[in-house]
């Protein structure tokens, strides 16, 4: 995966960058492999997003963000990429009606989730989340 | 004794703040030989001895890939200074103590600058001096350029350094890259570079200019250089942590991080972040236009009272010459002065919250549909307080395509100079909505720039993009001291410039409004000349007065502004008089396009030189001055059409 297609609210461990007019920099700037990357927060427009490095902010466009091979942490899983198995919500992305939203469907911080054929159950209960909903849900394997 | 200083730092580490403490106002801007980077420098004496500080563009690396990078690794490795200061961010060190262990292999000579050592206590962060010194080899030294804390004893430190005081050599280790830097320096001959661990070091990191340099000597696999060029930067990252670790003990710094992040959270907000941009700007221009008013107005009362206080001790061409050509011409410009100072105060609370990037950061989707990044638009952003600096900053631009968009498209910006004739137009048509009009005119600036930014690329570079690679600083409480010291030394290009080519452009139209008929405008050369482009501008309802001041206007836009209050003011000797021709001699529609035509024609002499200086070629004036033109009078003409219809 690259940087670019990380979602907001992961962290992510770099794993090589690739050549480019801008490769110093990135490096320079502490983007070096097995570097801890979090994805902060996108622009209005979606497209340069902020990232977390070290403790600085630097905004990266997409087009430069695809420089960079990462891979996502283990606790930082977002619902909509996670493969099948078992895990446990670790956070929520969204404000306080999100998580209203979800406590209706039985989840909060610490809840188990099983992840099956691309559906999700929830104590045996297949839930239904947009894709929207998925990106916001922030697990760690169990 | 003269020391040489040169600080280097991140950008964004308070690099700027330190230098003014270091040497307050006295400060002057050059240009660093054969590049097109602004080089800053100033001068101050401590005890016996002159301390020159020299503060180079703001870096994370010297391994040099834009000019900015360049000049910075260049300087410091062909004419290094006799003391290094490198500022550091206590706060967040790891870039900091990357860009110093990168100093150290160049030089050793090296003050460590741990500056908002403040906010570092405020938020329990305890830092070991002694750790850092024992670690780095290097003398170091806790600073607040907020409070001032630890300049004094910078100052002595720099003293003692350039006397001689010993550092310790601290060599960073490769581990199994140290065989193949040995072999390089091996082969590096010995008039090439005194300093050969760092060139083979560069080397290996894949500085294109040292690579080209030894290419011939060196003979290396370009497999291994390219293991190299990513091992070298992670073992030195591994040196930071472990240093941070031995140094840094204390609280988290999960707290400024949560402020920062709920500040960010509404500034660059998905549907607020663009509204908030444009919410900003307006209180920006609204607090330069409106509230710091009165001001100006006072100045223009002292003016006129001056030139009717000269008026009366006779009537002869030295007195005209005085009273209407000096006075009313430079005082005209000169009562504006309260209004660039606001913009530019400003500015400088902008950018020194830290908000100037963000605002980049919100609107780079857009400027990069215009082939432009967020980098240009600060560079664009400057002129709105004149173009000319907004061209210069733009050397800081690490690609030809951008830097030659943003300098063609930069004139379209309305600059400071241009707020003299809104001012005065606005005032006498449209009194009532002065912020308004003057809002309008500036997003019809904003998107004109857009539009030849884009139009510039697509015709010469084929539309490719340009790289964007920019920190968000975190959020800072401006200090007053530093935003003055910004605010004048902005602001007092213009009094400058006022001084000197708006006096010469002053006389030269008292002479020719004055000759050969001694005072009786009509029959002036002036007037000869204005009659001779009349029909030309005469489809936008502009007449010949309107035609001569804008001829007029090519040598400084602010000369409209006394060249029609002298046009006009000849016949009545009085400059209310003056106006209520002005509003007589023009419809409102036309005013308008006016205002517009102001903004968007040809650029300034000092615009259109500082673009040869820049680009080196007079195809890019010349495409400037016929282009501007053109866009001009189309928009002009087609407001006359539309507004005509309308009202």
């Amino acid at each position: 995966m690259t940087l670019d297609k990380a979602p907001v609210g992961s962290k992510v461990r770099v794993v090589n960058i690739s050549d480019s007019p801008i490769k110093h920099r990135l490096l320079g700037i502490g983007i070096i492999p097995n570097s801890i990357i979090e994805v902060v927060h996108s622009s209005p427009m979606g497209d340069p997003r902020v990232y977390r490095i070290f403790n600085k902010l630097i905004s990266l466009r997409h087009s430069e963000a695809s420089n960079i091979e990462v891979e996502l942490l283990d606790d930082y899983i977002p619902l909509s990429h996670a493969p099948d198995g078992e895990y446990v919500i670790t956070s929520f992305l969204g404000g306080f009606n999100f998580k209203k939203k979800m406590f209706s469907f039985g989840l909060q911080i610490g809840s188990k989730l099983t992840v099956k054929n691309g559906e999700v159950f929830h104590n045996n209960n297949k839930i239904f989340l947009g894709q929207g909903m998925k990106k916001k849900i922030l697990l760690r394997r169990a | 004794m003269v020391i040489t200083v040169g600080l280097v730092g991140n950008p964004n580490v308070g690099k700027t703040s330190i230098f003014n403490r270091l040497v307050g106002a006295r400060q002057y801007v050059a240009n660093w030989p054969g590049v097109t980077v602004s080089k800053i420098e100033g001068a101050t004496t401590w005890l016996n001895d002159t301390i020159h500080v020299i503060d180079l563009p703001g870096t994370y690396s010297l391994t040099s890939q834009s000019t900015d990078e360049k000049v910075t690794r260049d300087f410091l490795f062909y004419t290094p200074p006799n003391v290094t200061v490198l500022i550091a961010d206590s706060i967040n060190p790891e870039q900091s103590f990357y860009l110093l262990i990168e100093l150290l292999e160049l030089n050793s000579n090296v003050i460590l600058v741990m500056n908002s050592i403040d906010e570092a206590r405020k938020l329990g962060i305890k830092i070991n001096k002694f750790e850092l010194q024992k670690h780095f080899g290097i003398p170091v030294v806790f600073t607040s350029a907020k409070t001032g804390e630890g300049i004094e004893e910078l100052k002595n430190l720099i003293v003692e350094v350039a006397r001689g005081k010993h550092s310790k050599k601290v060599i960073f280790n490769y581990g199994n890259l140290e065989n193949l830097i040995l072999q390089i320096e091996k082969d590096i001959p010995d008039n090439l570079f005194s300093n050969k661990r760092f060139a083979a070091l560069k080397f290996l990191e894949g500085d294109k200019e040292i690579k080209d340099d030894l290419s011939s000597h060196i003979n290396i696999e370009n497999s291994i250089i390219e293991n190299a060029s990513t091992l070298i930067p992670t073992i030195r990252y591994s040196h930071v942590e472990n240093i941070i670790k031995e140094a840094y003990s204390g609280k988290s710094l999960n707290y400024q991080r949560t402020i920062n992040d709920r500040i960010d959270h509404v500034l660059t907000h998905k549907y607020f972040g663009i509204p908030i941009l444009l919410l900003i700007m307006y209180l920006v221009f609204k607090f330069t236009f409106d509230i710091v008013q009165p001001l100006s107005d006072y100045l223009n009362f002292l003016i006129s009272n001056l030139s009717i206080f000269i008026k009366s001790f006779g009537d002869n061409s030295f007195i005209s010459l005085l009273a209407d050509g000096v006075v009313s011409g430079v005082g005209g410009v000169l009562v504006f002065i309260p209004n660039i100072f606001a913009l530019f105060f400003a500015l400088g609370i902008l950018e020194e919250t830290g908000y100037l990037p963000r605002a980049a950061f919100v609107v780079d989707r857009i400027m990069y549909k215009m082939k432009l990044s967020g980098r240009s638009f600060m560079s664009l952003l400057l002129g709105f307080g004149c173009n000319v600096s907004s061209i210069m900053s733009t050397r800081g631009l690490p690609d030809e395509k951008e830097r030659i968009g943003t300098i063609l498209a930069s004139p379209f910006i309305s600059c400071s100079a241009r707020l003299p004739v809104y001012l005065m137009i606005t005032s006498i048509f449209f009194n009532k909505y002065k912020g308004e009009v003057l809002f309008s005119i500036y997003i019809f600036s904003i998107v004109i720039t857009a539009f030849t930014a884009y139009f510039v690329n697509k015709l010469f570079f084929k539309g490719e993009d340009v790289p964007l690679v920019m920190e968000l600083p975190r959020y800072r409480i401006p200090t007053l001291r530093n935003i003055l010291i910004y605010m004048w030394n902005k602001g007092s290009h213009f009094i400058e410039k006022a001084g000197t080519i708006i006096f010469a452009a002053s006389i030269v139209v008292w002479f020719l409004s004055y000759f050969p008929s001694n005072g009786q405008i009509e029959t002036s050369f002036a007037a000869y000349l204005g009659k001779l482009i009349e029909p030309i501008l005469k489809p936008l309802g502009f007449n010949w007065q309107i035609a001569t001041s804008l001829l007029f206007g090519a040598s400084a836009k602010e000369v409209i502004v006394s060249s029609l209050s002298m046009l006009y003011g000849f016949a009545e000797n009085d400059l209310s008089t003056a106006k209520l021709l002005i509003s007589q001699s023009m419809s409102g529609v036309s005013a308008y396009a006016f205002l517009i035509f102001v903004l968007l024609y040809f650029p300034c002499f000092a615009t259109l030189s500082s673009i040869k200086s820049e680009t080196g070629s007079w195809k890019w004036v010349f495409f400037s001055v016929i282009y501007s033109f053109i866009v001009a009078y189309i928009f002009s003409y087609l407001i006359v059409l539309i507004g005509n219809i309308i009202f």
